[in-house]
């Protein structure tokens, strides 16, 4: 009863509604901030990495990535160098444009495409137009290169292999046993382009000069 | 990259075209070497696109002989065997060596693409 009549108290009912006022600034001020923070960071998100300025990107594969004159340049990666070393994934530079294969062969500078890994890129696909058969690897520059290893390796071996000699040029015919290309060209279209699995390697030491399938 | 007139499919290494070639056709300093070899301009060379051998005749019967593997000379004036005065032979190129007759016209690119 004490407390009742205390509410009814004129006192009491401006301490009551000067805690009202109270509690209301500070639920306004609470919300403020709140909203504050939620403005500044949507600006974050606005002028951030793909905003207009080009900043440096940080995105998820590039913690290092940066950008310059608007070209973006891959952050340096030792492993990924160590790939770049090696050409086609098979064959390391051992001096300039001169490339070893892991059996030993050479591919280096010559032929009428000026080097006779350009040359070999042209058994890497069918030339239907060309007089006569073409021999076509199979799978691209790295699959040809892996095929001539192989065929080199079973030839130092003598192995299902036909070696003829003349001059300074050694010419292989390798039975790799299963399928290395098909038979392209003008004839090999005649005939279906049939599959191939003979090499002809022609090597002045261990020096590359050509191979196709056969 | 190929040729445009051949005379034969390499007896060789079996897969190339023993094209025509013709050579000396900017001089430059290759007149002495020219002289010296008693040619004094253009002449002629059948070549395997593949292998590389070099046929001094329109003949593959003929003797053949190998360039450099690695630094190819044109084995009459010892100009690179694939540089800029030299090219596979074109109609007008074989008329000039008068190698008409040796071409086999069967060999010829089906769609007449080749390069120098």
């Amino acid at each position: 009863m004490v407390s009742a009549s205390r509410d009814r108290s004129p006192r009491s009912a401006v301490l009551r509604a000067i805690s009202l006022v109270l509690t209301v600034c500070l639920g306004i001020a609470v919300l403020a901030g709140r909203s504050d923070r939620t403005g500044r960071a949507g600006n974050e998100v606005r002028t951030g990495p793909t905003s207009q300025t080009g900043e440096i990107s940080r995105g998820p594969d590039s913690s290092v990535a940066s950008t310059e004159g608007g070209v973006r340049k891959a952050p340096i990666d030792p492993q990924r160098n160590q790939e770049a070393a090696s050409l086609h994934g098979i064959l390391r530079e051992i001096s300039k444009n001169r490339f070893l294969s892991p059996a030993g062969l050479v591919y280096g500078p010559g032929s009428a495409e000026g080097h006779r890994l350009e040359h070999l890129r042209r058994h890497v696909e069918d030339d239907p137009g060309r007089a006569g058969s073409h021999g076509v690897f199979d799978g691209g520059m790295e699959g040809a290169l892996t095929t001539i290893d192989g065929a080199y390796q079973r030839a130092l071996s003598g192995q299902r292999t036909t070696t003829r000699s003349d001059g300074p040029r050694t010419i292989y015919t390798v039975d790799l046993g299963k399928r290395v290309g098909y038979v392209g060209g003008s004839e090999g279209q005649r005939r279906g382009n049939p599959m191939a699995r003979r090499v002809r390697l022609v090597l002045e030491g261990n020096y590359f000069v050509t191979a196709f399938p056969l | 990259m190929r040729p445009k007139h051949s005379v034969a499919a390499c007896p060789i290494c079996g897969g190339g075209l023993c094209g025509i070639r013709i050579c000396g056709l900017d001089r430059g300093g290759a007149e002495h070497r020219l002289a010296r070899y008693g040619y004094d301009g253009i002449h002629g060379l059948v070549v395997c696109d593949e292998c590389d051998a070099i046929w001094l005749e329109p003949d593959v019967n003929s003797e053949h002989q190998y360039p450099s593997v690695v630094d190819a000379r044109c084995p009459l004036c010892d100009e690179p065997l694939w540089g800029p005065q030299s090219r596979w032979a074109e109609a007008g190129d074989v008329k000039k060596l008068r190698w008409e007759s040796a071409v086999d016209t069967s060999l010829e690119t089906i769609d007449g693409e080749g390069a120098a």
